[in-house]
């Protein structure tokens, strides 16, 4: 049967930045919604330890590119929603370039080699 | 018989044992265990293995502790509004005590003046030294991790 490739330890924590600006620059989000976003756009392909994506949702408040708000869930319960402050757009527009010259570099020798 | 309350306590318990102290984190972290918990018995999943599997994803309470640690706790610059308060109203006090009371104790560097008032001097200079090495400290990953 064939069997999804993971995406590499060192890939994901490479990536975990970039793509929480990215998901946080759509709108306010959380912790848990976060992970199951990426599960499903990454087609299972990404799968984020949940505990571990806390300590980088506060460092990255620490740095001051998102903010972060304790608010209410439709069933009551208490949620912290993170949002997107202005240098964490200055931060993801940054990381966005590097990864497309990456991507774009990986797509010409791809081209180049395959096709 | 099976108690999801009393098996979120312990689980509780184990965190703090690690070390996972701060409030925040913790609540976090158990409003995410909730929540992955109650998804999974509404996807028609045991609450016994429901609550197995979203601890497990969560992941091992050192390991955690460990992350948290990097994030450099709840306020960075607590120590240094700390530090600057404390040494802003001992200077003050000081002073009063110098100029307004006119006490002996309270004219620097006199002999009385070594005992009474500089332990006060070193504890908030110490809570800004730390402020300042801390904040330093995110600055410099801060750019490290914007420079990447």
């Amino acid at each position: 049967m064939y069997r999804i490739a993971m995406i590499t330890k060192e890939l994901v924590a490479a990536s975990t930045e970039p793509l929480i600006l990215s998901l946080l620059s759509g709108g306010e989000s959380y912790g848990y919604a976060l992970i199951q976003e990426v599960k499903r756009l990454s087609g299972d392909k990404i799968e984020w330890a949940d505990g571990m994506l806390y300590p980088v949702l506060h460092r990255m408040e620490n740095q001051g590119w998102i903010a972060s708000r304790w608010g209410e869930a439709e069933n009551g319960r208490k949620r912290k929603y993170y949002s997107l402050k202005k240098d964490g757009k200055k931060v993801l527009n940054e990381q966005r370039e590097q990864w497309l010259a990456v991507s774009e570099v990986f797509k010409q020798l791809w081209k180049e080699q395959y096709v | 018989m099976f108690n999801l309350e009393q098996s979120i306590t312990e689980w509780r318990r184990q965190m703090l044992a690690a070390g996972i102290k701060s409030p925040v984190p913790l609540e976090e972290l158990e409003i995410h265990l909730r929540e992955a918990v109650e998804r999974q018995i509404q996807s028609g999943l045991g609450a016994p293995q429901a609550f197995e599997n979203s601890v497990q994803q969560i992941g091992h309470a050192n390991k955690l502790k460990s992350e948290f640690q990097k994030t450099c706790g709840v306020n960075c610059n607590a120590w240094l509004w700390f530090g600057s308060f404390g040494l802003a109203g001992t200077t003050i006090l000081n002073l009063a005590g110098w100029f307004v009371f006119h006490r002996s104790a309270s004219v620097f560097f006199s002999h009385q003046w070594w005992s009474d008032w500089l332990p006060n001097y070193i504890v908030w200079t110490s809570f800004i030294i730390i402020g300042v090495s801390t904040g330093f400290s995110n600055w410099r990953s801060k750019r490290k991790a914007t420079r990447q």
